[in-house]
């Protein structure tokens, strides 16, 4: 007796196992979306039979945890608007969301509409992204409501894969008290690199005189507010085409001889310092007096304690221009999404007006759409946050090549080795050269 | 006759639910472990990435593997982090456990502290020290400035960060190398002890002459355990050195290479083809250490 009841409870258990494995299956993501996930996984065995009245669920993918309260609000307000459609935030932290994305793309589980950013060709040419150019001509949308740069930077093999959402900008935050303290000149708009070393200069021998600890400038050195700026700012175009590169080019070199010259100068700490503690954490401490900054950090320096004396400028005019390269994210589709009506809907609803003036208000994005730019800068309670889209309007493309994700950690450790001065900016560019290209000529081979 | 076959038959039935008990486990082994293990092969000699079918390349990812300079400084690293994390775990957590075991009072406080990582997450732990160790905010360099020494920069200056993540790994891992050690004190007789105290052996002679061997069974245990967990070592290092930091390339091991490979670069069968040269060598240090113990464990 006692056997038989072993036997079947042994049994119960590898069905509950199997069965706990099967409803899971389908949803590995929607776990993650705490709270929901128990309601979700049980509501549809209780009352499975019951017919298709129930709204169709879709989920979202993004990453950035600041803007989760924001975007909490907009989905609200989709759903208010459409109440057939369930939304789904799924948020998942930088580090991870390109290693589960594919991991779930490669299931056939990735959500419905998901934020992309320039990785997007890699997405594309792997057919996971669904190209929006029917829905679009169908709903009759004119793409010209938004900004152009960012529309086109979605825009691979003739077709649209995405509908932006923001640009990004890098512009120069400076913390006014210390230039009072010391009594410098405060950096004006219009002026050059030389201009910013000699500020630099004089901060630092100000400084030294009076025995503070500031640091005359910081940076985040890990490409976008950095180095890929001074690089387009030195006229080079990294990716002209497909095929090269021009990581060697003399302008690339320079770009990184003039970072290690201000370590070199004192004007900024050595790498050490910056790669232990963000550029912008040792900014709004009080610690540094300039710093390159990206807009994705605006409602930071807004909200931060030394606000007040923050004071922003467009960056400088390097040997070329003073353009930024304006990265951006946008709104895509997955090409395994079985609802994507409704995922349209909702992909249209975040990257409209409505949508698109509620983040702007957040001041958690610079929109890409026109119609909702207006509503950027007023929202700003210390900083001129008109900045940063008089900085976006002089812009270049974002420098990018689709197999640029596979030397992406070479780059972060020679970078470094440059900086930490292990080898020199000319033998460091010359390795990247040498990697880049290895890359790009296996990419263009497939 | 009749006897035997009863007998038999219950034992069948016996082994059919016993084999029933472990089923869920083995299925969970075999999927997790052993079907894996057999993938992995299989992908280190493809070109497996992100998306879409892998290609049989052959032989190219181990090719690659051995020219790359970055797979060398990994490896260097990886014994670096064996050398200097599993002596200093080991010895420290003899000599805790046998601390541990004395009557001292409060022995219910150092226990208590001393097993406290060993409950504690490891995420928490990497993101603790991390914070300790920062440069410019860190609790550590502010101590330090208060001795008047400088500010170093544990975690992104190329001369300290592999250290500093063996610091932490070895706090972490000696609290629960401690409770097995305990255990393996707790079971020595105490005959040994009265008879060497009755012979009048001081407490070194007993530490060494009794203490060490008695226990060896369990010194090697955790050695072996020790040995391959450092080997693996990627927890920490992934928690408290960003991608971006300037100490990455100093602390690398083998597993976070395979980590970036695999799944920040997503070349998958590269990493594939990592793992399974670390798997070999952990094989061989490991039958070495089979071999050795002949020498030095003493089972009653």
């Amino acid at each position: 007796m006692k056997k038989v009841l072993l036997i079947v409870l042994s049994i119960c258990l590898i069905l509950g196992l199997a069965s706990c494995t099967n409803s899971s299956a389908p949803s590995p993501a929607s776990s993650q979306a705490s709270p929901a996930a128990g309601q979700g996984s049980a509501a549809p065995s209780a009352s499975a039979p019951a017919p298709a009245a129930e709204p169709v669920t879709i989920t979202f993918g993004m990453w950035d945890e600041n803007q989760k309260p924001t975007y909490e609000q907009i989905i609200a307000k989709f759903m208010e608007e459409n109440p057939n459609i369930k939304v789904e935030l799924i948020l998942t932290p930088w580090d991870q969301y390109w290693t589960k994305l594919d991991a779930a793309a490669g299931a056939k589980n990735d959500p419905d509409v998901y934020w992309m950013n320039v990785y997007m060709p890699k997405y594309a040419d792997a057919g996971v992204l669904e190209p929006l150019d029917s829905y679009i001509a169908a709903d009759k949308v004119d793409l010209s409501l938004w900004a152009e740069g960012a529309v086109s930077m979605y825009q691979y093999n003739g077709k649209q894969w995405g509908i932006p959402i923001n640009s990004d900008s890098v512009v120069v935050a400076y913390n006014k008290a210390i230039f009072d303290k010391y009594g410098v000149e405060h950096p004006k708009e219009g002026w050059t690199w030389q201009d910013m070393v000699d500020l630099g200069a004089q901060l630092r021998d100000k400084i030294a005189a009076a025995g503070g600890s500031e640091y005359p400038m910081v940076m985040e050195l890990d490409g976008q507010p950095s180095y890929l700026q001074f690089i387009t700012q030195n006229g080079v175009n990294l990716y002209p085409d497909l095929q090269t590169q021009n990581w060697a080019a003399p302008g690339t070199i320079k770009a990184f001889e003039d970072i290690v010259a201000l370590m070199d100068a004192n004007i900024m700490p050595p790498n050490k310092v910056l790669s232990d503690t963000k550029g912008t954490d040792l900014f709004i401490s009080g610690r540094a007096a300039m710093v390159y900054v990206g807009s994705w950090k605006a409602i930071v320096l807004d909200e931060c304690d030394i606000a007040k004396d923050i004071g922003l400028v467009t960056m400088p005019k390097k040997d070329d221009n003073n353009k930024c390269a304006v990265g951006g994210i946008s709104f895509a589709m997955s090409a395994n999404s079985k609802n994507k009506d409704a995922a349209w809907t909702f992909l249209k609803y975040m990257a409209g007006e409505e949508s698109s003036r509620m983040q702007a208000e957040a001041r958690i994005m610079m929109p890409a759409c026109i119609s909702a730019q207006e509503f950027y800068s007023p929202q700003f309670k210390n900083i001129p946050g008109e900045v940063f889209p008089k900085q976006a309007n002089i812009s270049a493309p974002y420098p990018f090549h689709p197999a640029g994700p596979s030397w992406g950690q070479d780059q972060t450790d020679i970078t470094n080795k440059i900086y930490n001065k292990e080898i020199t900016a000319e033998e460091g560019c010359k390795q990247l050269a040498e990697i880049a290209q290895k890359y790009i000529d296996e990419y263009n081979k497939k | 006759m009749l006897q035997r076959k009863r007998c038999s038959r219950q034992a069948r039935r016996e082994a059919v639910s016993a084999y029933l008990f472990i089923l869920p486990l083995l299925l969970g082994l075999g999927v997790f472990n052993v079907y894996s293990f057999g993938v992995n092969i299989y992908y280190s000699f493809t070109n497996k990435s992100s998306f879409g079918i892998p290609n049989w390349v052959g032989l190219k990812n181990y090719i690659d593997l051995f020219q790359n300079e970055k797979f060398y400084s990994a490896l260097s690293n990886t014994f670096k982090y064996v050398v200097i994390c599993v002596p200093c775990v080991v010895i420290l957590s003899i000599f805790v456990a046998v601390l541990l075991n004395t009557n001292i009072r409060g022995r219910g406080v150092y226990r208590t502290l001393v097993f406290l990582p060993a409950v504690t997450m490891p995420a928490a732990i990497g993101l603790i020290w991390k914070w300790i160790f920062n440069y410019e905010f860190g609790i550590l360099n502010h101590l330090l400035s208060g001795f008047g020494i400088e500010k170093i920069a544990w975690l992104s200056d190329p001369e300290y960060v592999l250290l500093s993540v063996c610091v932490v790994v070895i706090w972490a891992d000696v609290s629960t190398r401690v409770i097995i050690l305990l255990a393996g004190l707790q079971n020595i007789p105490d005959v040994y002890y009265e008879a060497a105290r009755i012979d009048g052996a001081n407490s070194a002679q007993i530490f060494f002459r009794i203490t060490l061997p008695q226990l060896s069974p369990s010194i090697f245990f955790v050695t072996v355990m020790e040995i391959i967990g450092i080997f693996q070592i990627f927890d920490f290092i992934f928690l408290m050195i960003p991608r971006s930091s300037s100490g990455v390339s100093h602390a690398r091991s083998l597993v976070s290479y395979f980590y970036e490979a695999a799944f920040q670069e997503y070349k998958k069968g590269y990493g594939a083809a990592i793992t399974l040269v670390l798997f070999l060598i952990i094989l061989v240090v490991t039958i070495f250490q089979m071999w050795m113990q002949k020498k030095w464990v003493h089972y009653e």
